[in-house]
């Protein structure tokens, strides 16, 4: 039985003559789990927005779609808010209440639930997610995942036929977000919700799918289960997206049925070897030392820092990997100056931070982009951030985004201007939080070069990541972080062969052949 | 004060109300007395902090002075200030304000301590849901808030965008930082306002839960301060016990009326003491068996 | 727990008890005439204003946009409170009555501070403060076509409403310090709080100044982009 079909759907946003999404056809079934994927534009969001009336934004629509039968914008607010969910990118935006259990019961509290039948459905989900005997917990110290958890178990509250989720793991780290996979999983298999989930990353979501689809410049170009579709090679745009074990299989031409995980990709490449040099420590003048640091945010509270240490040298580029507060965020913070330690040293360039003069540090010494990017641009338009600066020696052209608003830029846009931002003073140490987050494949190649030309012309780079495909890409060595300290630092082949976790798929499935 | 923690907060709020109201009624300063003494045990029982105390006691010094300055009544003028004098029954009243005002910020201190945010919004559901619902967002977002600000600001800085020390350029960067905050809250509100919308928030009625049950010491409590603060003003509208100051001094008479008004003041004003204390008694008692 | 179940027969008591007790206070308030529970009056009146507004308040559905937006303008006031130097609240208070209407102004002001004296000491005076906020922000709604025609009404509203919560704030300080409101101590007070009520003026023109055009244009952005 059909849940959702879409017959020659089209969309045009208000403000555009293109078509944001032209003649797409489609029919899911009962309990599937979709994967929608494809570039940046592709449509993905929009098609899921229309699939949710609340969420439809201002245009035209033509064509056809139907939940159980019934046209989507038929629906009652009330039939939409009970049986279709919808989960956005950024879970801090989504919570509204400062308590657990004020969100949990939110949907519950607005249809009107009576109390028995909202603390019955409540007690379910909550030991489903482990929030039981959280409901006073304060929802601004959960980790990021938890929060993502949070907003999923509130939209199941009310018990949806059909839940949409848009891009829900890009904000998340590997461990967090193969948490919210396992249990998107466990709620398709076990309560027979339908999924539909847009997403960059499908490296999880592949082998647990039963249908892909691949969007492009808003049409549907493929659509059917992953194994069917991916019989033949998909277009460059899309296979950049898939997981890694499929684009090997594609880029290598190996005979047989196209691997979906890690695991399948295992049996296909476990003899598959790749020469490339394992990077090496770049024997420049140091540009950053870090010498027995601790930090802690309060007196009274623990330390964030202990006894790291840390030497990087100019030219180098330098990823550090780690789990979630464990102090990589902090540490960044620390050697750009803004932490001030209370033992232990930081040097930049042989001086600590404190005898540069006013301006000095910032203005050609060090520059810092924290995670979240956004807090770089304080004006109304790029144009106006950029204004009266030399852009020439900038590795990308930022001209283009001139006239738009930062709220308006893709993830990848944003990380990307911003990075021309930090560029402006010409730092000679670069200092970068996760700055691949939201990019698409093709972008972070062009990232991944632009690091390389810099670090060649003798800018030293510190990235705090988890991204270890750019590392394998673009690193001299990387560093693993835990419990407030720098465990060990090693070439980026050596590292990535002797880690498990933070490593790369090929690492995993050749055994350490191909990095 | 674990009991009064656990307490259902309508009997605190019911509590608060009624002492300060009294007592300011009254102002009295036998009642003022005996509230300031309750509402300093209370605090120390609550562990405040000593800090607290000392500005309450700057509070203490700054109200007894402003009385005498700005009142010119009362029969007996100690001195002058100029030409305006200060009596001895402005001087009395403003002690009685200035002891009523101090009693009253440390009951607000113990109260801020024991009503936290979810029990401000369930005391708040019944009067308006909607008003609840904004309480409960605006604090959720502040104190977000306020960590975005020092985001920004760290962000600004290390990316050298931020002026000199001077306060003309301390205040544009501070503007600056909070127009960023804003456009950031703004387009994030926008957000949390569509999925408020797609979980059915204004589909129709609001329903409410309180995590808070009644439990049988509340409603004893209920009981006890509603008999307290009846036997308290009964009297007191049925006989003049008013306690006059100017233009002289003059207590009311002693009067039966009067000590049962009294009595039952005091014996409300420790009502949460006395919880407390056999709470504890009973803790110990009930440990002995365990 | 619901006592009543009648939702009509509910509404109509939350706004008449409200309403009747406000009316009794003021009585009693005209005929107390040894003048000393003005204290107690003036509380009492602040949380009974407080309450009918709620009850209204609630009779009318307003789209979860509308209330978010309130939450963010009156958390923004808050969180303005802590940034170094900038005291932004009554500006905001205003901003938002001008921009989102006269309900959503009164509920801003009063919201925030209530939730700022969380951090700062909730007192006594909170609802006098919460009535008097909500006043400010409710009239700069009210005389949003006019506010909206340029900087300098609203520059001028911002003058004349921090003169008026001063003014407003001192009946509390008159009643709780001596007991009485006579006009000739009112009076006196006003005078020595001067420079205060200058002060708050000249902070609401500023901020004002800073702030109300960029926030017409964020706010103008917003409604394009989400089409409110």
């Amino acid at each position: 039985m059909e849940i959702l079909t879409a017959k020659d759907l089209s969309f045009t946003y208000a403000k555009s003559d293109v078509p944001a999404l032209s003649g797409v056809s489609f029919s899911v079934s009962e309990g599937q789990f979709v994967t929608v994927c494809g570039p940046t534009g592709g449509g993905k969001s929009t098609l899921l927005r229309l699939i949710k009336k609340e969420m439809t934004p201002a245009g035209t629509t033509s064509g056809e779609l139907l939940f159980r039968g019934v046209p989507v914008a038929e629906l009652s607010l009330r039939q939409s808010a009970e049986s279709i969910g919808f989960v956005v990118q950024r879970p801090e935006e989504q919570i509204v209440s400062d308590r657990v259990g004020g969100e949990l019961l939110f949907g519950a509290q607005s249809l009107g639930y009576d109390r028995e039948r909202a603390m019955r459905r409540a007690a379910e989900i909550a030991d489903l997610f482990g929030f039981t005997g959280r409901f006073s917990d304060r929802t601004s110290e959960l980790s990021g995942g938890r929060k993502q958890l949070l907003t999923l178990a509130s939209t199941l509250l009310t018990s949806p036929s059909l839940l949409l989720l848009d891009e829900p793991t890009s904000r998340l780290d590997p461990v967090a977000s193969a948490d919210l996979i396992s249990m998107l999983v466990r709620i398709n298999r076990e309560l027979g919700v339908t999924v539909i989930v847009a997403e960059h990353d499908t490296s999880r979501l592949l082998s647990v799918s039963d249908a892909v689809m691949f969007m492009e410049g808003g049409k549907i170009t493929a659509f059917g289960p992953p194994e069917e579709v991916l019989s033949e090679r998909p277009s460059d745009a899309v296979l950049s997206d898939m997981p890694t074990p499929v684009r090997l299989f594609f880029d290598t031409g190996v005979q047989g049925t196209c691997p979906l995980d890690v695991k399948a990709g295992r049996r296909v490449f476990s003899g598959y070897t790749e020469s490339k040099p394992d990077g090496e420590r770049k024997s420049g003048d140091p540009a950053l030392q870090i010498e027995h640091v601790y930090y802690r945010y309060d007196r009274g509270g623990s330390d964030v820092l202990r006894d790291a240490s840390l030497t990087v040298n100019r030219g180098e580029i330098r990823f550090i990997f780690g789990g979630n507060g464990c102090g990589k965020s902090t540490l960044l913070h620390c050697a750009a100056g803004l932490y001030k330690p209370y033992s232990g040293k930081v040097k930049l360039f042989g001086k600590k931070p404190s005898e540069y003069g006013d301006g000095e540090l910032y203005g050609g010494c060090v520059s810092l982009l924290c995670q979240d990017v956004s807090g770089a641009f304080t004006y109304e338009t790029v144009g106006d951030q950029f204004r009266g600066a030399d852009l020439s020696g900038l590795p990308f052209d930022v001209t283009p985004l001139f006239g738009r608003h930062p709220y308006d830029l893709s993830g990848g846009e944003l990380q990307i201007a911003a990075l021309c931002l930090a560029l402006l003073s010409h730092p000679r140490l670069l200092l970068l939080d996760e700055p691949t987050k939201g990019m698409d494949a093709s972008l972070k190649k062009k990232f991944s070069e632009a690091l390389s030309s810099l670090a060649s012309a003798g800018v030293a780079i510190v990235i705090v990541s988890h991204d270890t495909e750019l590392a394998a890409q673009c690193a001299d060595t990387c560093s693993m972080m835990f419990d407030g300290g720098i465990v060990c630092t090693a070439p980026t082949g050596e590292f990535m062969r002797g880690n498990a976790f933070y490593t790369t798929d090929v690492c995993r499935m050749t055994g350490g052949g191909a990095i | 004060m674990i009991w009064f923690d656990k307490c259902n907060p309508f009997p605190v709020l019911i509590y608060y109300v009624a002492v300060t109201a009294l007592s300011a009624v009254f102002n009295n300063p036998y009642y003022t007395a005996v509230l300031l003494v309750s509402a300093v045990a209370a605090f120390v029982m609550c562990r405040g902090r000593l800090r607290a105390a000392l500005s309450f006691c700057v509070v203490f010094l700054l109200t007894f002075i402003v009385n005498p300055i700005l009142s010119k009544k009362g029969a007996t003028p100690l001195l002058f200030f100029g030409d305006s004098p200060v009596t001895l029954e402005a001087i009395v009243y403003g002690l009685n304000s200035a002891a009523l005002i101090t009693a009253v910020m440390f009951l607000f201190y113990v109260f801020t301590k024991t009503v936290d945010s979810e029990k401000l919004l369930y005391l708040l559901s019944p009067f308006s849901a909607a008003a609840a619902m904004t309480v409960s967002a605006v604090l959720r977002f502040a104190p977000l808030y306020v960590r975005q600000a020092k985001v920004i600001s760290d962000q600004q800085k290390a990316l050298g965008f931020q002026g000199g020390q001077s306060i003309p350029a301390r205040l544009r960067s501070g503007a600056r930082v909070f127009s960023a905050l804003s456009t950031w809250a703004l387009e994030n509100g926008i957000t949390a306002a569509d999925s408020m919308a797609c979980r059915g928030y204004g589909t129709g009625k609001r329903s409410f839960y309180s995590f808070f049950p009644f439990k049988p010491s509340d409603r004893v409590f209920i009981a006890a301060e509603l008999l307290l603060t009846a036997l308290c003003a009964v009297p007191a509208i049925l006989f003049d016990c008013s306690f006059n100051y100017y233009p002289n001094i003059e207590p009311p008479a002693m009067s039966v009326p009067l000590a049962v008004s009294f009595t039952a003041f005091s014996l409300l004003s420790f009502l949460p003491v006395i919880f407390e204390i056999t709470d504890r008694i009973k803790w110990k008692y009930l440990l002995q068996k365990i | 727990m619901r006592v009543i179940e009648n939702e009509k027969a509910r509404t109509a008591i939350r706004i008449a008890v409200p309403a009747i007790l406000t009316g009794a206070a003021l009585a009693c308030a005209f005929f107390a005439s040894d003048g000393r529970k003005y204290v107690v009056i003036t509380v009492i009146c602040a949380l009974l204003a407080l309450l009918l507004f709620a009850a209204g308040f609630d009779r009318r559905r307003i789209g979860s946009r509308r209330l978010v937006l309130g939450a963010v303008f009156a958390a923004l006031a808050v969180a303005g409170r802590f940034i170094p130097l900038l005291k932004p609240l009554t500006a905001l208070v205003i901003i938002s009555g001008v921009y989102t209407g006269a309900e959503t102004g009164f509920l801003v002001g009063a919201t925030a501070v209530l939730v700022s004296n969380v951090w700062f000491g909730n007192g006594p005076w909170t609802p006098m403060q919460m009535v008097s906020l909500g006043l400010i922000g409710f009239f700069a709604g009210v005389l949003s076509p006019l506010l909206k025609k340029g900087l300098a009404p609203m520059l001028i509203y911002g003058a004349v409403s921090g003169v008026f919560y001063s003014m407003f704030m001192d009946i509390w300080t008159v009643a709780s310090a001596t007991g009485s409101v006579s006009l000739a101590e009112y009076g006196d007070a006003l005078y020595h709080a001067a420079p205060f009520t200058v002060s708050y003026a000249l902070a609401n023109v500023l901020y004002l100044f800073l702030l109300a055009p960029p926030f017409g244009r964020k706010l103008q952005r917003i409604a394009d982009k989400y089409g409110l």
